[in-house]
C-alpha cells in the first residue's frame, strides 16, 4: 500500500471465510515469539454455576487464555497489497470479520470429571485414558496439567491416569514417611530419590505397593530440592505444612465430624496421628477452611467441608451464618473465595454479601 | 472434545522477531480496514452470469477471482487522516488507529485442520462517520 498516495481499494465479491481475527494479549505475543507450534486451542466442558456449558481454551506450553467470540456490527475488511488491472497501487479485500476473539488469561484445570478414584484393590481394572489424551481433554496447558497432577495426586498405572483414593493416599503416606525415618534419611536437608522412597516402602514388607503410586504420594507431600542438581536425579525434600494440614483434616474427619470437639482436645489428638517421633507444628490456623465453630458452644471446633456449601454466592453465606452466626474474616475467606470469580478485592466481595466489622485488631462478618 | 493446533506462518515468525510491526499495512501487505455499519458489496448470484464484467467497476483478480472497485483511498501518514472516495459523490472520513492488543490473522487450513496465524496487526484504518458528499 502506498501510504502517501491514493490507493485503489477493491473487494472480491465473494470472501473465504477461513480467518479468524484474535487478540494477542502480551503474554500470548510471548508464547509465540518463544514456542512455535505450541499453541493449539480446545474445547473443554466447564461447570459454570451447576450447568455444563463448552468453552474453548487457548493453551501454550504453560498458559491458557480464555476465548470469548466478539460480536461486531461493523465491517471489517481484510485486505493485501496486489497488482489488480494493471495499477500496482491496489489493494484487495479477501475476507470479512464480523467477530474477533477476545482472550484472557485464565487459570488452566484438568478435566476430573473423566478421572476414576483408584482405592489400590488389585482387582480394580483401570479403562481410563492416558495422561496425554487426558490433557487434550482438558482446559489447561501440559506444564499446569502437569502442577495439578501433582496436587491432586494423580497416577498413571499401565498407562491409565486414575486419582488415588483418600484412604489410600493416606496409608501410603504413613508407611512412606515411617520407612523414611526407619530409613534414616534427613527429610529435611538432604532429602532423597524418587526411587529410594519406593525401596524404602517396598523392602519394609509393603513390596506389592505400586511404584507410580508411591512416587505420586512422593510428589504430593514433598518438594524438589531448589539448589542447582547439575544433571543429577532430583532429590525431594518433606514439605511438612502440606503432610500437617493433611494429617489434620483426616483428624478432623475422624473426631469432629459428628459433633463438635474441644479445640485443645483435638489438638492432642491431631498430634497423636502422625506416625511416632514424627515431628511436625500444629496450629488450628492451619485447618482454615476445614472447620466451623458452631452457634453457642464455646471453644469448641467442627469439621465442615467446602463441597456441601451452596454455589450460589447468596446461598453460601446464608449457610454459613446458620452454621455459625459471626467468623473471623480469616476464618470465613476460604468458605467463599472461589466464588469471587470476578477477581474484586476480597473485603468489598465479602461486604456485597454480610457485614463487616472492625472489632480490636479483628474483622468480624455477620449476616446483614 | 476436540483440539486444533495451531501453526505459525514462518514469515510472521520472522516478522515478531524481527519486531517489525509498526506500519498501516504489515510487512506481508496485509491491512484491516473497519467501515462503521454494512459494506454493502452485490453478491455474484445477484449479478447476470456472462455480462457483468461488462460493467467497469468489475473486474478479475490474477486468480480470476470476481472484484469489484470500492473506492480510492487516500492516507496522510503524518496527521494519520485516511479519506475514501466512493464513486464521484461520496467521501469518507477516517483515521489510521494503534489496535491494543494487536491482533493475529488466523486461517483454518482444512487440509491439515488446523489453524496458521497468517499475520499480526498493529494498525487499522477506521471510518466511523457517515458517509459526507463530494461538494
Amino acid at each position: 500500500m502506498n501510504e502517501n498516495n491514493n490507493t485503489t481499494l477493491y473487494s472480491q465479491l465473494e470472501y473465504d471465510h477461513g480467518y479468524k481475527l484474535i487478540q494477542l494479549t502480551p503474554e500470548l505475543l510471548d508464547a509465540l515469539k518463544s514456542n512455535n507450534n505450541a499453541l493449539k486451542f480446545k474445547q473443554v466442558q466447564t461447570d459454570h454455576e451447576g450447568t455444563m456449558v463448552d468453552d474453548v481454551i487457548l493453551c501454550s506450553k504453560n498458559k491458557s487464555w480464555n476465548i470469548k467470540q466478539k460480536n461486531h456490527s461493523n465491517t471489517v475488511l481484510l485486505c493485501k497489497d496486489e497488482k489488480l488491472n494493471g495499477n500496482d497501487n491496489c489493494i484487495k479485500g479477501y475476507g470479512k470479520c464480523t467477530y474477533e476473539y477476545e482472550t484472557r488469561l485464565t487459570k488452566g484445570h484438568i478435566n476430573l470429571n473423566v478421572i476414576p478414584i483408584y482405592d489400590g484393590e488389585e482387582e480394580e481394572k483401570l479403562d481410563s485414558c492416558n495422561f496425554e489424551e487426558l490433557i487434550n481433554q482438558s482446559g489447561c496447558s501440559m506444564e499446569e496439567g502437569i502442577k495439578e497432577w501433582e496436587e491432586i495426586c494423580g497416577c498413571v498405572i499401565d498407562n491409565h491416569v486414575c486419582i488415588l483414593g483418600e484412604n489410600y493416599i493416606h496409608s501410603v503416606l504413613h508407611i512412606l514417611l515411617m520407612s523414611l525415618m526407619a530409613e534414616g534419611y534427613d527429610m529435611e536437608s538432604q532429602g532423597f530419590l524418587i526411587a529410594e522412597g519406593i525401596e524404602s516402602v517396598q523392602k519394609d514388607g509393603n513390596e506389592n505397593e505400586k511404584s507410580q503410586v508411591i512416587e505420586s504420594v512422593i510428589k504430593r507431600f514433598f518438594h524438589r530440592e531448589n539448589t542447582d542438581t547439575n544433571g543429577k536425579e532430583v532429590r525431594w525434600l518433606i514439605d511438612k505444612k502440606k503432610i500437617g494440614v493433611w494429617y489434620g483434616i483426616k483428624a478432623l474427619k475422624k473426631y469432629a465430624s459428628k459433633n463438635p470437639i474441644r479445640d485443645v482436645e483435638f489438638l492432642q489428638e491431631w498430634r497423636s496421628m502422625f506416625p511416632p517421633f514424627m515431628s511436625i507444628e500444629i496450629d488450628l490456623k492451619m485447618l482454615r477452611g476445614h472447620y466451623c465453630k458452631p452457634n453457642s458452644i464455646q471453644g469448641q471446633i467442627k469439621y465442615l467441608s467446602k463441597d456441601i456449601l451452596p454455589m450460589d454466592s447468596k446461598q453460601r453465606f446464608k449457610m454459613l451464618f446458620q452454621i455459625q452466626s459471626q467468623w473471623l474474616q480469616e476464618e470465613i475467606e476460604p468458605f467463599v473465595k472461589d466464588l469471587n470469580t470476578r477477581n474484586m478485592k476480597i473485603d468489598t466481595f465479602i461486604m456485597k454479601f454480610a457485614r463487616r466489622r472492625h472489632v480490636g485488631k479483628q474483622y468480624i462478618i455477620q449476616s446483614r | 472434545m476436540n483440539v486444533v493446533d495451531i501453526s505459525i506462518d514462518h514469515h510472521v515468525l520472522g516478522q515478531l522477531a524481527q519486531e517489525k510491526l509498526s506500519t498501516i499495512a504489515t510487512p506481508l501487505g496485509n491491512t484491516i480496514i473497519e467501515i462503521q455499519g454494512e459494506l454493502d458489496i452485490p453478491s455474484l448470484q445477484q449479478l447476470p452470469k456472462d455480462n457483468y464484467l461488462q460493467d467497469s467497476r468489475f473486474s478479475l483478480d490474477s486468480q480470476d477471482n470476481p472484484i469489484v472497485k470500492v473506492g480510492i483511498l487516500n492516507i496522510d501518514q503524518d496527521s494519520k487522516q485516511v479519506t475514501m472516495y466512493v464513486g464521484t459523490t461520496q467521501r469518507l472520513l477516517g483515521k489510521i488507529e494503534k489496535l491494543d492488543p494487536p491482533l493475529g490473522l488466523l486461517h483454518f487450513v482444512s487440509e491439515t485442520k488446523e489453524y496458521q496465524l497468517k499475520d499480526v496487526f498493529t494498525h487499522k484504518i477506521v471510518f466511523r462517520n457517515r458517509p459526507l458528499p463530494i461538494m
